[in-house]
């Protein structure tokens, strides 16, 4: 305090404030210093310091000074420095005139005027005196109550505040040391970051399962592209199709993608188990903490460490998820025989080359010839489901294989129309109507079986065209995806079995939970 | 003669005073008897609030486990049905059945714990609601007949109450103890049902 008092009479000097900042600090422990200045210069106005540093430096200049200065604010002392600017050398001012505009008001004022120059010092004195007393205050609650602006931390606060508060921070749990076996925030804490890491893996395994799903569905495209190439040219033998350099560079790209896609496998093993630890930790945790209250001996340390270590060795780094490619291929023969068989079921219209420039075509970006598309192959799939169309009119289709469907069904259209279709396998109606678009019209089906319907009522779509439909043994999964808030387009016939099946099971019609 | 009265009055004064000191002595006596009861019954009335308290406390979180023990338990059906898994040995193979048998086996070692202490707190509270009736029995016996030997009845009362008290103020259960039941007897619960 005294020290400060000191800093506070004499005109602010910086560097001095600096070292004695120090020293306050290392007095407490502290190995920072804080903000250059201290509570002094803060309070001066920042346009004023140079001035102020100039005067502090000529009033230490003059041994006798200080015992004058001091008594007078900051703007004084700084007049009567730069008034004095040619006092010769060895001579102090101070003891033989103490100010000269002092003197100079002796010489020109008289004796009452000198009396109320007298009186308004008192005055101003006991002005700076209170001014520097606040200051002084002021300094010693910030230092206090705002201990972090010197670097200090919150602990340092005087003993009036409850330690209990000051040693307990926001989160203990942060501190790997801190003990959790109190109630409160902690735990919360410590359980959101386990849930949020399981999120994080369960992300990352989700785009690694979408990645392998990419090579599954490649090797697939290609693999349909080698057998419609060996069914077209009726090449047989593997030796033979090798000198074809695309069927060489498929056979290539058939096994590298294969080979990533079950590499893939390692990281998502590790995965699936780092999760399954994290929720086993998760809820052991939990099933402690709610019996620790009426239960002895429940170790509730033991779980932090379990839980701090699974923390730190389950992050989904590049270590933790690397692929291994380096298994072994497969082989080419095996690989070779496989295709020959496939090629075997392959169909090839008359309209095969035709559909083959359409497909480029589509894969190209021009989607001018999507109408004429009469055989939807994989790579054909991929494309539209690429394309930024957001109608489809497939209609010269007249059958899917499952995988081209599931690949199509990613296409973010509103409206897709497959009149083509004269019948609606279950599997491609189970991928169909995952389908997140508006609109379908299956205008061509004459048939729909039950099979086949029941994956209608989960479909979120608005509209369904079965313009054709005149016999279903699955009416009720078409009344109850309507009952739903779905629009439905059928011939008279089917309406009235709709609604006759509605009269007979009124009031029980299952609605649909989300809105469409 | 004021003199010769006034000596043959103080035995007979002296007589109504060791009476009266006597007959109001005994009156004292079954009144801090009743008093004594009647203290004794709030006394027990308390403890037998703080003891349902507790029930209530255990009940709670026995039905929190309880709840908690059958969702790792369909989960495990499905994880069975999903992989198609007959036997125990095929059943920690699967990291989620492996991890939920282990928390069944914790939670179910909790829960009988929990009965236990359950358990033993009804008892207390049934042996609670013995001694108070046997309390008020001699309460009535105290107005009716003006005595009654209640120190018997007060000592057990007052071991029961030291004995409950102690246990009151401990926790429901120690959870370090090992588990009763393995892994495979929890399984093979699971898989008969």
């Amino acid at each position: 305090m005294s020290e400060n008092a000191n800093i506070t009479a004499v005109p602010p000097e910086p560097e001095g404030f600096q070292s004695l900042g120090e020293e306050d600090m290392k007095e407490m422990g502290l190995d920072s210093p804080g903000p250059p200045g201290g509570p002094i210069v803060a309070q001066a106005p920042a346009g004023d310091q140079p001035m102020a540093e100039a005067a502090a430096d000529e009033v230490h200049e003059r041994p006798a000074g200080p015992g004058i200065v001091a008594a007078m604010p900051v703007e004084e002392a700084t007049a009567v420095t730069e008034e004095s600017p040619d006092h010769p050398v060895g001579e102090t001012p101070g003891l033989k005139e103490p100010c000269l505009p002092l003197k100079e008001i002796d010489q020109t004022e008289t004796q009452p005027e000198k009396g109320r120059a007298l009186k308004r010092g008192g005055v101003v004195q006991v002005i700076c005196a209170l001014v520097l007393l606040l200051a002084l205050a002021g300094s010693v609650w910030v230092y206090f109550y705002r201990a972090h602006l010197f670097g200090r931390p919150h602990e340092s606060a005087p003993a009036t505040v409850d330690p209990a508060i000051i040693q307990a921070p926001l989160d203990r749990a942060s501190s790997p040391a801190a003990s959790v076996t109190d109630p409160g925030m902690s735990w919360e804490s410590r359980l959101q970051q386990v849930e949020v890491l399981r999120q994080v893996l369960q992300a990352k395994r989700a785009e690694i399962v979408r990645l392998r799903q990419g090579y599954q569905y490649g090797v697939l495209e290609l693999e349909e592209e080698i057998a419609r190439f060996i069914k077209r040219t009726g090449v047989d033998g593997l030796g033979q199709a090798l000198k074809e350099r695309p069927v060489e560079f498929n056979l290539d790209s058939i096994q590298r993608r294969q080979a990533y896609a079950d590499g893939l496998d390692t990281p998502l093993r590790w995965i699936d188990a780092a999760g399954e630890e994290l929720l086993y930790l998760q809820r052991r945790a939990l099933c402690d903490l709610q019996v620790r209250e009426a239960a002895s001996g429940v170790d509730m340390d033991a779980h932090l460490r379990a839980i701090d270590a699974a923390l730190r060795n389950y992050q989904p780094t590049t270590e933790n998820v690397a692929v291994k490619t380096a298994a072994t291929l497969q082989p080419l023969e095996a690989m070779w025989k496989r295709l020959a068989e496939q090629s075997r079921r392959v169909v090839l219209t008359g309209a095969e080359s035709r559909n083959q420039d359409i497909v480029d075509e589509i894969c190209s970006g021009n989607m001018g010839r999507v109408p004429e598309l009469s055989v939807l192959t994989l790579r054909s799939a991929r494309c539209l489901a690429e394309s930024p169309a957001k109608e489809l009119f497939l209609n010269r289709l007249t059958d899917m294989p499952a995988a081209a469907v599931q690949k199509l069904v990613e296409w973010p259209g509103n409206w897709v129309c497959l009149n083509g279709f004269t019948r609606l396998a279950p599997e491609t109606a189970q991928h169909l109507f995952a389908w997140p678009g508006d609109w379908i019209s299956l205008n061509g089906i004459g048939e729909l079986t039950a099979d086949a319907a029941r994956y209608l009522p989960a479909w979120r779509g608005r509209k369904l065209e079965l313009m054709s439909l005149q016999k279903t043994n699955g009416i009720e999964y078409l009344a109850q995806w309507e009952a739903s808030g779905g629009k439905l387009f059928v011939p008279a016939g089917i309406r009235q079995e709709i609604a006759a099946w509605r009269q007979a099971t009124r009031p029980g019609t299952p609605l649909r939970k989300g809105g469409a | 003669m004021s003199a010769g009265c006034a000596i043959l009055r103080r035995p007979t004064a002296l007589a109504v005073v060791l009476v009266a000191c006597l007959f109001g002595s005994a009156l004292a006596n079954d009144a801090d008897k009743t008093a004594t009861l009647n203290r004794t019954l709030s006394e027990i009335a308390e403890l037998s609030r703080s003891i349902n308290q507790r029930i209530e406390e255990a009940g709670a979180v026995l039905d929190r486990l309880n709840e908690q023990r059958e969702l790792l338990k369909n989960e495990i059906n499905q994880e069975r049905g999903r992989h198609d898994i007959t036997s125990f040995r095929q059943a920690v193979q699967i990291n989620r059945i492996d991890y939920n048998l282990r928390l069944m086996q914790q939670l179910t070692a909790y829960i009988e714990r929990l009965n236990g202490s359950m358990e033993y707190f009804r008892g207390a509270n049934q042996l609670l609601n013995f001694y108070a009736r046997q309390a008020r029995d001699d309460l009535l016996m105290l107005k009716t007949l003006q005595d009654a030997d209640i120190s018997g009845l007060m000592n057990k009362i007052a071991a029961a109450k030291n004995e409950f008290e102690i246990v009151l103020n401990k926790p429901l259960f120690v959870a370090s103890e090992p588990y009763p039941r393995s892994m495979e007897m929890i399984w093979n619960d699971i898989i008969a049902k």
